[in-house]
């Protein structure tokens, strides 16, 4: 009978490392298919909003109204490299606050592009004579909330005050036991 | 000897770095499925929320609608409080829309000195009734903001809200007891009540008496009356005739929805004390 030989072993077990790799993607790319928020497959959120359902819960809508107005007022923060383990930061450190899958789908530079999009919806900018108007309109009015899973993920459509015909809708995914949100979607 | 063999003198030769690399494999593998299926998400500072509690949210409705009702109500005011007028008001004052713009232009109210200040707030039914004051040089006038959603309210005059369906429960002992749930706040809810002895002798019912009116809560839990509109002892009703009380219990807003029933406790009926129990 023919020997198996010591790299003939190596090579083996190298195959099988990558099966289970290939194995363990597999089954990610199968759960994530099934996934209403595969967001490569997203095409316009208001098809996503019809698989959540819609809440009127009063406390949660005011505790997701405060951490939209931090998010939003985050848009005129400086920048500031030195300092940012404080509880306000510019808006592209939310970027560390996505949640993992939609981190993974928009990379940095994709992020920065939705969060500029969406932020500039609610950025008052007016260049006056004798002065210049530079604010966030932060006066969150969130039209209607959308709850997803059973853990508490909600999409929350959120109409400027200033100019009614700009709409935000902005997932938030609150982690009860941590006390802390993830954004998982923004447009 | 086959290749298994063969694997097992290898290892006998070459021991030690055989187990590490074996070892070595594992780790490898379990760090790689640890990093693969893992989500890594690491607590920031600015990623902290705190719950908004029913006390906070209210506190936060309040200032928000007075800022909105100060800037509505000073630059184009007419024609958005046109469309905010609650229509259940129109038509339980039997007014019109002009009347009620009249009534607000005679209090001032859309003078440039006119002041907004926030009175009191509760809920009806799924609705949140927030009392606001407007006064100014020429008057005051009382708004009532009904919301039926944050930032979605209609506007009524005076202290206006719908009174819940009363209950009507006519107990063993030919006692009638009628209900009517009037006001709910974050702290009390208030009842006005009828009761009519259908007895022909007079009944005593302990009102100004500790402990002897209750509400009772689904998990067993009692809360006693804490006042009464007048003070008293026993209340003796003659016999076929009819009382009208108002009572407040002390009972924090989270919790008025678990009430089941009002506990009135050794009533003196026929010479005898009896607990009588009237569900909400």
């Amino acid at each position: 009978m023919k020997k198996v030989d010591t790299k003939q072993w190596l090579v083996l077990f190298s195959l099988v490392l990558l099966a289970l790799i290939a194995g363990i993607k597999i089954m990610q790319n199968i759960e994530q298919e099934k996934d209403i928020f595969n967001y490569s497959k997203i095409e316009t959120i208001e098809n996503i909003l019809n698989e959540g359902e819609e809440i009127k819960d009063r406390d949660t809508y005011y505790t997701l109204q405060q951490i939209i107005k931090k998010y939003i007022n985050s848009y005129l923060v400086e920048e500031d490299p030195l300092n940012k383990n404080t509880d306000t930061v510019n808006y592209l450190e939310y970027y560390n606050v996505l949640a993992h899958r939609y981190k993974k789908y928009l990379g940095k530079n994709g992020y920065k592009e939705r969060a500029e999009k969406f932020l500039e919806k609610f950025h008052i900018y007016v260049v006056a004579e004798i002065e210049t108007i530079n604010e966030m309109d932060d006066r969150v009015n969130i039209e209607s909330i959308h709850k997803f899973y059973n853990e508490p993920s909600y999409i929350c459509k959120i109409r400027s005050q200033e100019d009614s015909n700009n709409i935000g809708y902005i997932g938030i995914t609150l982690d009860e036991s941590h006390s802390c949100f993830y954004i998982f979607y923004l447009e | 000897m086959n290749s298994f063999d063969d694997l097992v003198e290898m290892f006998k030769e070459k021991k030690g770095l055989s187990i590490l690399l074996i070892v070595i494999y594992f780790i490898i593998i379990i760090v790689i499925v640890a990093y693969i299926w893992y989500p890594k998400n690491i607590e920031y500072p600015y990623s902290k929320y705190e719950i908004v509690d029913m006390k906070t949210a209210n506190n936060i409705a309040v200032q928000s609608y007075v800022n909105t009702l100060s800037l509505i109500f000073k630059f184009d005011g007419v024609n958005n409080i046109k469309n905010k007028i609650s229509e259940s008001y129109i038509e339980y004052a039997n007014c019109t829309k002009e009347d009620v713009i009249n009534r607000l232009k005679n209090a001032g109210a859309f003078d440039i000195d006119a002041k907004i200040s926030a009175l009191n707030s509760y809920f009806y039914e799924d609705d949140v009734i927030y009392e606001v004051q407007l006064k100014s040089t020429k008057g005051e006038i009382k708004l009532n903001l009904i919301e039926d959603y944050p930032q979605s309210y209609k506007i009524a005059l005076d202290n206006f809200y719908k009174a819940k369906k009363s209950n009507v429960v006519k107990s063993q002992y030919d006692i009638s007891f009628s209900i009517k749930t009037t006001k709910h706040t974050l702290n009390t809810i208030e009842y006005e009540m009828s009761i009519t002895n259908l007895k022909n002798e007079y009944v005593s019912i302990g009102f100004g008496v500790a402990d002897l009116i209750g509400i009772k809560l689904s998990d067993g839990k009692m809360y006693f009356l804490t006042q009464t509109a007048e003070a008293a002892s026993y209340l003796d009703i003659d016999k076929k005739t009819t009382i009208n009380k108002t009572l407040v219990f002390e009972i924090p807003l989270p919790i008025q929805e678990k009430i089941i029933s009002i506990e009135f406790i050794d009533i003196k009926i026929d010479g005898t004390q009896k607990d009588i129990s009237v569900e909400i």
